[in-house]
């Protein structure tokens, strides 16, 4: 099932599939309408996300449950489907070039990406949108911190790491103003603007429990972030 | 077919035949971390076996059931059939015998355990783990591995992975950027 892009004067939000997996396992789904009709979001998931957050759960009994819900808010509406367009093989296909000589160790590459999280990024550029939600780390830290991403793969291999200057360059370029944001802060924009009291009781222990659930989702947050920033907000 | 393959193939029917689980442990995160730098499906396949064969060994009511020694003989003699294929270059033969080894496993394993996953696919998920914490996506951890995408995200949150990289942008930066997307 695909529908095309709308964008009624909304800011589009695009998902990867580990942010709409996080949210669908915690039952918070439902919280995205909330926050797509009260802050005007378009939330937007490409069509391989939606295979493989919908189409390839649906068959197996473990996932099932989640994926029925994501199903649901599509067909509701309040996700939108990108349909795979030439437009878009091509930015995957150029983004795929970049990704394949970014990192090396001692000469030989290192495949950091693949399609799914390249057609991510291709759709953010097809869409003109600057806002990602993604709960996966390395694809964050490429778009956010490429210095940092090889500080760290330096110290989690024993060979020689490089990170192509090329490579590094288009990506700052093609995508050093995105935004990128997680699940968590999805849920915490929810606990501020009243969506989460549609779904839970607010409380300041039902934002944190909801936080852990989402880190033990998956998402890419420490304790020690969520600890802190709970310790700020007003229960 | 990485040059390299049957000795360390050679390593793992060694580790397999004289009994020594902590040897397969270790061999399997040797295996990742090569596959991870190779990019080598071959290598994180051989990982894997590693890494149910470590589990394996350390389950006495695996060990001491009837079927095991069968079983056991019939492991070893694919690794060897998989090592002589990959000192050969024959990618048909060694993916063949790997099949076959990982056959063997799922049978035994199926016979003999009560829980629903089974033991070579938590190998999958314990090293895709590991290629994701030496900086692989989850896509390319799950790719390299057979890992299942998505189940691999929920392993990964229940361990501290997350937890050991210095927070350069917490929750609260972030939602003061997400207040201002959003002209709040």
């Amino acid at each position: 099932m695909t529908y095309a892009p709308e964008n009624d004067g909304k800011k589009s939000f695009v998902l990867d599939s580990s942010s709409i997996i996080t949210i669908a396992d915690n039952c918070f789904i439902r919280v995205l309408r909330h926050l797509s009709e009260k802050e005007g979001i378009e939330f937007i998931i490409p069509a391989s996300v939606y295979a493989e957050s919908v189409t390839t759960p649906l068959a197996i009994k473990r996932f099932e449950f989640s994926a029925v819900r994501i199903r649901d808010a599509v067909e509701d509406g309040y996700i939108r489907v990108a349909g795979t367009t030439p437009a878009l093989e091509g930015r995957i296909n150029e983004i795929e070039s970049h990704t394949r000589d970014l990192c090396s160790c001692s000469g030989r590459r290192i495949i950091l990406l693949q399609r799914g999280e390249i057609e991510t990024l291709a759709l953010l550029k097809e869409l003109g949108s600057d806002v990602l939600v993604i709960d996966e780390r390395t694809t964050r830290m490429l778009l956010e911190e490429p210095s940092a991403l090889g500080n760290f793969l330096r110290k989690r291999h024993r060979c020689d790491v490089k990170l192509d200057r090329d490579s590094l360059s288009y990506f700052r370029r093609g995508f050093g103003n995105i935004k990128v944001f997680r699940s968590v802060e999805l849920i915490s924009l929810a606990y501020e603007d009243g969506s989460f009291e549609k779904e839970v009781h607010k409380s300041r222990q039902a934002l944190e429990a909801a936080l852990y659930a989402a880190k033990f989702a998956g998402c890419s947050v420490s304790f020690e972030e969520i600890k802190k920033f709970v310790s700020r907000v007003r229960g | 077919m990485e040059s390299g393959t049957g000795a360390r193939i050679s390593s793992l029917v060694s580790a397999f035949e004289s009994r020594r689980p902590q040897g397969l442990k270790e061999l399997g995160k040797d295996f990742i971390e090569e596959a991870v730098v190779k990019s080598d499906r071959n290598m994180a396949l051989a990982s894997v076996i590693a890494y149910a064969l470590y589990k394996i060994l350390t389950k006495e009511h695996l060990l001491s059931s009837r079927a095991w020694p069968k079983v056991s003989e019939s492991i070893r003699v694919f690794l060897l059939t998989a090592k002589d294929a990959a000192q050969e270059n024959d990618e048909n033969n060694f993916s063949r015998a790997m099949q076959n080894v990982i056959g063997k496993i799922e049978a035994f394993d199926d016979e003999m355990s009560n829980y629903a996953r089974n033991i070579f696919e938590k190998g999958k998920m314990k090293q895709a783990s590991v290629a994701y914490a030496m900086g692989l996506s989850l896509n390319s951890a799950a790719g390299l591995t057979g890992a299942d995408r998505v189940e691999l995200q929920r392993y990964i949150g229940a361990t501290r992975i997350h937890d050991e990289q210095p927070v350069t942008k917490g929750i609260e930066e972030r939602m003061r950027s997400l207040r201002e997307v959003l002209g709040r």
